[in-house]
């Protein structure tokens, strides 16, 4: 198998797969984008994602299911608009979230009933949540190479020289690549708020 | 975000920082650092403090996007009201075809991302790393959003589902999946042409022809793959000609597929001799590997039974070579108990996945999928309506058979209950009712009335069979398990009967909630094809008494299984991936190939397994160890009978580099395959090397030395290679 080949002929095959995975009780981890995916696949393979982003984001699990379904729904009105539903989707997650918080930064007593499924998680767990969701959010919003990099590195858990032989990019070339998309991570995720230096 | 990747505009790019350094320093967090550059780079690092902490900002990112791709991560979901309402408002949306700009295509599909178990639980590692970071510095981490009142009301006790722990258990996505079966489920059940099947009406997505188009684009990439040589097994030296045996060989699913949907449409064999020639040309064990790029879905339903293996064996016993018309490879390695493991608590069916080097074929690897049910908990209270169709012909009232038949009318007695009912038939050129409605604790006395019931000539099972139907659907239970069984020994006047008729009448009775198993009597003249074939029709079991001393306790507990089943409607879908998988082979199952959208069609019925059951299927692969990800992904979809809903589970096949030899292999795994390569051999297939398979069949005698079957396989074994 040639290197540089081997991309081209597996792009198709990413479309038919997508079904099967979307009644699984497991979430997926970071689906890959589909092209041709309905909204309603987008949501089965999302939801999970999203959620805990949407709980990391506000904390409570009753506002985070609100802004999730609000999101899903400006998506279903501005599908035809949307180019990258899923970047879309966390980005506008994220932009309920920080309206939600800046409207509600002075109560601190829950307005709705929270009954069991409402339940918050720890502030960790939180932190966790915000900055994972946080992740995928930046991923998406990559160009589809460099997303498709990221993947070999960390789906794949490729090494650079079999990234090399999948892409056809010699090994320093994706070495120097990797570098500067985890430091514009980094540094993405600090300019969010969540410090990427840990510390 | 778009430019992040480039330097330039990378907010606060450090002043003092060397590239070179930097991408030695992030090529030592992705691990590409060998031990003595990581030890000259702990130097550097201890006399440059901003380089340390450019690593550990970097080691944080990697961290974090490491748990962003964790193949399985517990699930979470909205509320069960506001899930439904969405769904509902999201997949009612019309759809627009094209008009979307296309998001990106990224080569890796999908179902990529599930993973191994080892994997899952390196990521439990990480993940416990991960929160021992947080714990360390979540102050800083969680920044400007954590704010003061998340934290009042984050504390507020609630505790009820630690839904963020684990699995969010059970089967949540149960009745979305129902709801999402009957969205686009068309009247599917007549498909029987190559184009219709392309063009796919019956596709859980609510775009009616987002699947046709998928399957073009599958297509699209194996033409590609064609011209590019992409895909092309090295050595294995097929090139364009293994693309025509791929077209032919999926065409052949296509028909097969068809076979099972339509109506009316198969042709049953009416004669042995007849079977055999119309299974010629399209005898599937020659059949040629299927490419993965074109097909990557396989569909079948799991048939289970052991009639094929005990007619070849009894065969082989008398020292003749059994019919190869007569050989399914699937009812050989079906006839033994693996042990693999049952379910755990909870779950309702388990998969054991196996794999091992293919004993004499190049670059080839055998994977044994099984899929065992749960115990029978709460369908075992559930009653039976059997109606028993007895063949009185004058063939039955052999000494032996007669025998046989009051043996099995015994275990069944033996099985029953005070809330089940037996109505007994007798057919001859007429049918007559024998009893009807007997109650499951005096059933005993059925055994005496079939003895006492004189024989006559001839055979008229289509007569019978409208009575039974009749009967059946007259005294049917919606709650109860409704069943007819045949017991005959399908002398050859069965054919005087129109097959066609017959299935079509079986499937008629069975689309109305009633199945129909046969049992044969005695290897001597069974219309094999037949009973098989109708069986298959009626989504029934198929099980065989040879001579009245088997009918032991295997014979009691396939029976036992096949009335009471632990799970309906039960298909599989192995989902191949293109990008490890270059082309693959289901060995057995020629008849029991469904289409790939007949997945989740729920109407479209399929076969039953009994309370710890395992259904077992083994393929062939061949992988490409330049490639990458899984094998695939197993998909098991069933209904529960206790609850009357659907379940699907789905598991990864992992890829193993160095899949251990055919004799190196775990014993199940050997057992399987040789199960599987004995059959192909009697069917025809010269390259079975059976010397090579000696060595590690000799091995399997003790392994196994507690099941009677291994015994006859591997005598079957030596009786072939003599």
């Amino acid at each position: 198998m040639e290197g540089g080949l081997a991309l081209r002929p597996m792009t198709e095959p990413s479309t038919s797969p997508s079904e099967p995975l979307s009644g699984t009780p497991v979430a997926v981890a970071f689906p890959v984008p589909v092209a041709g995916e309905t909204l309603a696949e987008i949501f089965e393979s999302e939801e999970s994602a999203v959620l805990g982003y949407a709980i990391g984001l506000v904390g409570r699990r009753a506002v985070a299911e609100e802004l999730v379904q609000e999101a899903f729904l400006r998506l279903h009105e501005l599908w035809s608009q949307v180019e990258n539903p899923r970047a879309w989707l966390f980005r506008s997650v994220r932009n309920l979230a920080l309206n939600h918080l800046r409207d509600h930064a002075k109560e601190t007593v829950e307005e709705g009933p929270e009954g069991p499924g409402n339940e918050n998680p720890p502030d960790e767990a939180l932190g966790r949540l915000e900055a994972i969701g946080m992740v995928r959010l930046l991923i998406s919003e990559l160009p589809p190479d460099d997303q498709s990099l990221i993947r070999l590195k960390y789906h794949d858990d490729l090494k650079y020289r079999e990234i090399s032989r999948q892409t056809g990019l010699s090994v320093s070339n994706v070495g120097y690549k990797l570098h500067h998309l985890l430091k514009g991570l980094a540094d993405a995720l600090r300019h969010a708020g969540i410090d990427g230096s840990l510390g | 975000m778009n430019t992040m990747n480039d330097d330039e505009n990378t907010k606060g790019p450090q002043p003092w920082s060397d590239p070179a350094l930097e991408a030695r320093v992030v090529a030592s967090v992705l691990g590409e650092t060998s031990a003595f550059e990581a030890s000259e780079l702990e130097r550097i690092l201890a006399g440059n403090p901003e380089l340390a902490i450019f690593k550990r900002r970097i080691g944080a990112v990697h961290t974090l996007v490491g748990v962003a791709f964790l193949p399985r991560q517990p699930k979470i979901q909205l509320s069960p009201g506001r899930r439904q309402q969405l769904l509902e408002k999201l997949g009612a949306r019309p759809a627009q075809p094209g008009k979307k700009v296309k998001a990106f295509a990224l080569p890796f599909p999908q179902w990529l991302s599930s993973d191994t178990l080892n994997r899952v639980v390196a990521c439990l590692v990480i993940l416990a790393f991960v929160a021992v970071l947080y714990s360390l510095s979540l102050p800083a981490i969680t920044g400007a959003l954590m704010k003061s009142p998340r934290r009042s009301i984050a504390s507020s006790p609630n505790e009820e589902r630690p839904q963020f722990h684990g699995e969010a258990g059970g089967f949540l996505a149960a009745d979305g999946l129902d709801r999402k079966a009957s969205v686009g489920i068309g009247g599917t059940t007549a498909v029987s042409s190559v184009s219709e099947s392309v063009t796919d009406s019956a596709g859980p997505s609510s775009k009616p022809d987002s699947s046709g188009k998928k399957l073009a684009a599958v297509e699209a990439t194996a033409i590609k793959a064609f011209t590019s040589g992409w895909g092309k097994g090295s050595g294995s030296g097929t090139g364009a000609r293994g693309g025509v045996a791929a077209v032919e060989a999926e065409k052949q699913v296509l028909r097969d597929a068809g076979d099972v949907s339509a109506p009316g449409a198969e042709a049953v064999p009416m004669e042995p001799a007849k079977a055999k020639a119309s299974g010629k040309d399209r005898d599937p064990a020659f059949q040629a590997e299927i490419k993965t790029t074109r097909q990557p879905f396989s569909t079948f339903s799991l048939h289970v039974s052991d009639v094929s293996f005990q007619l070849a064996k009894d065969a082989l016993a008398k020292g003749a070579m059994p019919d190869p018309g007569r050989i399914r490879a699937e009812e050989f390695y079906n006839a033994f108990d693996y042990s693999d493991p049952a379910p755990a608590p909870g779950e309702e069916v388990a998969c054991r996945i196996e794999q091992c080097a293919h004993p004499f074929q190049q670059q080839r690897e055998l994977v044994r999928i099984a899929l065992k049910v749960a115990a029978a908990g709460r369908a075992a209270g559930q009653p039976l309506r059997l109606t028993i169709l007895l063949d009185t012909s004058g063939s039955m009232e052999r000494e032996d058979r007669a025998e046989s038949v009051r043996r099995a009318l015994q275990t069944l007695a033996s099985l029953l209950g005070p809330d089940d009912r037996v109505t007994l038939i007798g057919f001859a050129r007429t049918p007559r009712l024998l009893a009807e409605q007997v109650p499951g604790n005096q059933a005993g006395k059925l055994a005496e009335m079939a003895a006492r019931t004189p024989s006559e000539g001839g055979t008229n099972l289509e007569m019978a069979l409208d009575l039974a139907s009749e009967l059946a659907l007259k005294q049917k239970l919606p709650a109860a398990q409704n069943r007819i069984v045949l017991l005959t020994d399908g002398a050859a006047n069965l054919g005087d009967a129109d097959p066609a008729r017959l299935a079509r009448q079986i499937e008629k009775t069975r689309q109305q909630g009633i199945s129909f198993d046969a049992c044969g009597v005695g290897a001597n003249g069974l219309n094999d094809e037949m009973l098989e074939a109708l069986t298959r029709k009626g989504d029934g079991r198929y099980y065989f008494l040879n001579r009245p001393e088997d009918a032991d306790a295997g014979f009691s507990r396939q029976l036992a299984g096949a009335l009471r089943p632990a799970a309906e409607n039960v298909k599989v879908q192995v989902v191949f991936n293109p990008a490890r998988v270059s082309q693959y082979r289901l060995i057995g199952f020629e008849k029991h190939l469904l289409k790939k959208e007949d997945f989740r069609n729920d109407k479209v019925q399929a076969a039953e397994l009994s309370a710890e059951e395992a259904g077992v299927a083994v393929y062939q692969v061949q992988t490409l160890p330049e490639g990458e990800g899984e094998l695939g992904e197993v998909f098991v979809r069933f209904r529960d009978p206790a609850n009357g809903m659907m379940v699907e589970r789905s598991w990864t096949m992992p890829y193993e580099a160095k899949a251990p030899a055919f004799d190196k292999a775990p014993p199940s795994m050997q057992l399987a395959a040789t199960a599987a390569l004995l059959a192909e051999r009697l069917r025809g297939d010269s390259r079975v090397d059976l010397d090579t398979m000696a060595p590690v069949i000799a091995k399997l005698r003790g392994q196994y030395s507690h099941q009677a079957k291994v015994g006859d396989l591997i005598r079957m074994f030596e009786k072939m290679r003599r």
